[in-house]
């Protein structure tokens, strides 16, 4: 039991920080331009491509896997900002149904190009040799990999958390968010100030997408796969707080783990069950954003 | 009594209508046969789909190549199932309501289940591609249809079968498979054949573990790998494909999953998973083999020469997957019996095809009259990682007949492995 429960913390652990390094470009986006991005996943899985291209599939070294993942966020970032440009920029001042779709539709150019780019076959990116073997703990398998993710999920989270709190540019990007008008006429240039985090929102999947691909088998679907924990995160979390959605990712991770080692005839069915305990309980989520109803 | 101007008017009118018969009989005589395929081209599917849509590809190109069928042009009309049932349904309505009654489908169970019942409706001869599920020809049969793969128990009794002859100093097996129809019924089957197969391999029976359950879509195993590992088990039948079996072997392989089992069958997706591990596939993997064109015997075989020429120069790659085979022969029986029909009549097709026999990449292949079933050599390949490009090779490869391991024709009735003797 005591072996049991050993496994279910670190794996919900490593779970958790997998579904928020995802969700931590979306609920940052979403915190800001109110349009929840239906191409997030989209875009991880983009970074994913990138780095499995920059930096193949075995990485020489962590240093190398860390880099090729930073190359992974700029390139994204980049896309990132031909995005707000082309498409996101047109839709601020617009029904939030038309960005649903908008960026529904650019979920599906982003899958259409990385096939036409990579093709339909799978890829496997292997983890980096220092990272790539297991330590027993308590009896459990735990692959120092996993304990990595659990490192990078923290580290984005502090680093997100300094930067939003701890920064002049984190309290000029959470004035925006509160009130973009009243923030303009404070003079801070709110168009930048959206567009820096559209372009911070994307490095984040493109970053998650070079941390987690050694966790996945590669494809142009990758992005689904997480993308749905990072969106429920989100809503447990409360739409656009990083620390709500931090919290969120780390229960869901928790309860999918208990639910996969201590109810496996019923895999996958706690964390739904979850999501709607939330939805019923505190359906503005665990940290709301100021006027949620 | 009758003019000599409306008996001229009555003949040229009758020669006219005559004229215009024989011109649409000998348009339809001269006019290209059509022939649907339906398969999985995006989705998780898309990686088997597209390789299966290969070689029926190839398999046109060749036969219009040596001057088409009954002196006519073949054609194809192609689809994507997006590897989901209700798009099949859709699709083979497309086809029945454009006239085309030959089409090839059901490139897995799940979309090869909601094809099957609908064949007779729509006057349809239907080519099940490569889903092996058992009810296509047991609860779900219909003449319509046809099985051009072996079924699920062949398949995966012949697999343990392998393993177990091959590993006879493994005396543990466990399963991992996904918790549906599909899965249960594979590892049950693979589980039952390594049972009874073990005693004559080394003199003892073996012990298979209860089955290990997972979600099909699964994208963490980190769990079900942490069971395995606590296992006494050395041999493993991986039942979890695509994509997820692949994120598999990459979070098993960091916990030193490759060291403990020393041999994993696999469910089948074949070089797909080496392609995409290359030097990290297990040492001692074993999958399903629809064709290796540089391994006896298909190395020998011509028609198996002849599809390796041509997916070469067609598609300009080297390495071609086994699952272009699959296609490959799914439409060389449809081809042989519209020829041995001589004609395109799906009535006729049928009754030629019930007793037909042909030459596929494998060997010679026949169906089996009562179910439709194919029947032929099943292959096995042992593989391994490689110092060379693509970093993975192909070991040996071995077959069991499907005479062998198959069970008796029962179209219509629920198969059961229990009523069967052991």
């Amino acid at each position: 039991m005591t072996s049991q429960a050993v496994f279910v913390l670190f794996n919900g652990l490593a779970s958790g920080m997998a579904f928020f390094l995802v969700a931590a470009g979306l609920t940052w986006v979403f915190g800001i331009l109110k349009i929840l991005n239906l191409a997030h996943g989209a875009f991880f899985m983009l970074g994913a491509y990138i780095a499995f291209t920059v930096g193949g599939a075995w990485p020489a070294s962590i240093w190398s896997f860390v880099g090729v993942a930073l190359i992974a966020a700029a390139a994204v970032g980049a896309l990132g900002y031909l995005t707000d440009q082309l498409v996101l920029k047109r839709l601020r001042n617009v029904d939030y149904h038309y960005a649903l779709i908008a960026t529904f539709g650019l979920m599906l150019f982003c899958e259409g190009a990385a096939k036409f780019i990579w093709g339909t076959d799978y890829q496997a990116v292997m983890p980096p040799p220092e990272i790539d073997r297991a330590i027993v703990v308590g009896g459990s398998y735990i692959s120092l990999y996993t304990l990595f993710v659990i490192g990078a999920g923290i580290a984005v989270f502090a680093a997100l958390e300094m930067i939003m709190h701890r920064t002049w540019a984190g309290k000029i990007m959470r004035a925006v968010s509160n009130d973009p008008w009243m923030a303009g006429t404070l003079g801070i240039n709110v168009p930048m100030v959206l567009m820096v985090s559209v372009i911070a929102s994307f490095a984040l999947a493109g970053f998650a997408g070079g941390i987690l691909v050694p966790n996945q088998a590669l494809s142009p679907h990758v992005g689904a796969s997480f993308v749905l924990y990072a969106f429920m995160a989100v809503v447990i979390g409360g739409l656009g707080s990083i620390r709500g959605t931090f919290i969120a990712c780390i229960l869901l991770g928790l309860v999918e783990s208990a639910n996969a080692t201590f109810l496996s005839q019923y895999g996958g069915i706690a964390i739904y069950v979850m999501l709607a305990v939330f939805l019923v309980w505190k359906p503005t989520g665990l940290f709301p954003a100021q006027g949620a109803t | 009594m009758m003019k000599r101007r409306t008996v001229l008017k009555g003949i040229a009118a009758g020669a006219g209508v005559t004229l215009g018969m024989n011109a649409t009989y000998l348009r339809a005589q001269t006019a290209p046969i059509r022939i649907g395929a339906s398969y999985a081209l995006s989705g998780v599917g898309a990686p088997v789909g597209t390789q299966m849509l290969a070689g029926t590809e190839i398999a046109i190109h060749q036969i219009n190549r040596d001057g088409g069928l009954l002196g006519r042009e073949v054609q194809l009309v192609t689809r994507d199932d997006k590897y989901n049932s209700a798009e099949s349904v859709a699709i083979a309505r497309e086809f029945a309501g454009d006239g085309i009654n030959l089409m090839l489908g059901g490139s897995q169970t799940v979309t090869a289940l909601g094809l099957a019942p609908l064949a007779p409706e729509l006057n349809m001869v239907a080519i099940i591609v490569a889903a092996a599920g058992m009810p296509v020809t047991h609860e779900l049969f219909n003449r319509n249809i046809f099985r051009t793969t072996a079924n699920n128990y062949t398949q995966y009794g012949s697999l343990g079968r392998t393993l177990i002859e091959q590993n006879p100093e493994i005396r543990t097996w466990v399963s991992l498979a996904p918790d549906g129809d599909f899965g249960r019924d594979s590892a049950l089957f693979f589980g039952r054949a390594v049972e009874k197969y073990s005693e004559a391999a080394s003199g003892e029976k073996a012990t298979v573990l209860d089955t290990i359950y997972t979600q099909a879509t699964a994208t963490d195993f980190r769990t079900q790998i942490n069971q395995l590992m606590s296992s006494q088990a050395e041999g493993l039948y991986l039942g979890i494909a695509a994509s997820a079996q692949i994120s598999f072997f990459q979070q098993a392989r960091s916990v030193g999953l490759y060291d403990k089992f020393k041999a994993i069958g696999e469910v089948g997706n074949s070089d797909i998973t080496g392609k995409a591990l290359g030097r990290n596939t297990h040492p001692n993997l074993w999958s399903i083999c629809h064709w290796l064109y540089n391994q006896e015997p298909f190395a020998s075989n011509p028609v198996s020469q002849q599809l390796y020429k041509d997916y070469v120069e067609l598609k300009g790659d080297d390495f071609p997957s086994g699952q272009v085979a699959a296609g490959h022969r799914a439409a060389i029986a449809l081809f042989e019996g519209i020829r041995k029909a001589e004609t395109t009549d799906t009535d006729e097709v049928i009754g030629a095809m019930e007793n037909l026999s042909f030459e596929s990449a494998g060997g010679p292949v026949e169906f089996r009259t009562e179910d439709h079933q194919m029947l032929g050599l099943n292959f096995y390949s042992q593989m391994g990682p490689s110092t060379e490009e693509p970093y993975f090779q192909f070991n040996k490869v071995t077959s069991v007949d499907a005479v062998e391991m198959i069970e008796p024709a029962n179209p219509g009735q629920p198969f059961d492995i229990n009523e069967l003797p052991q």
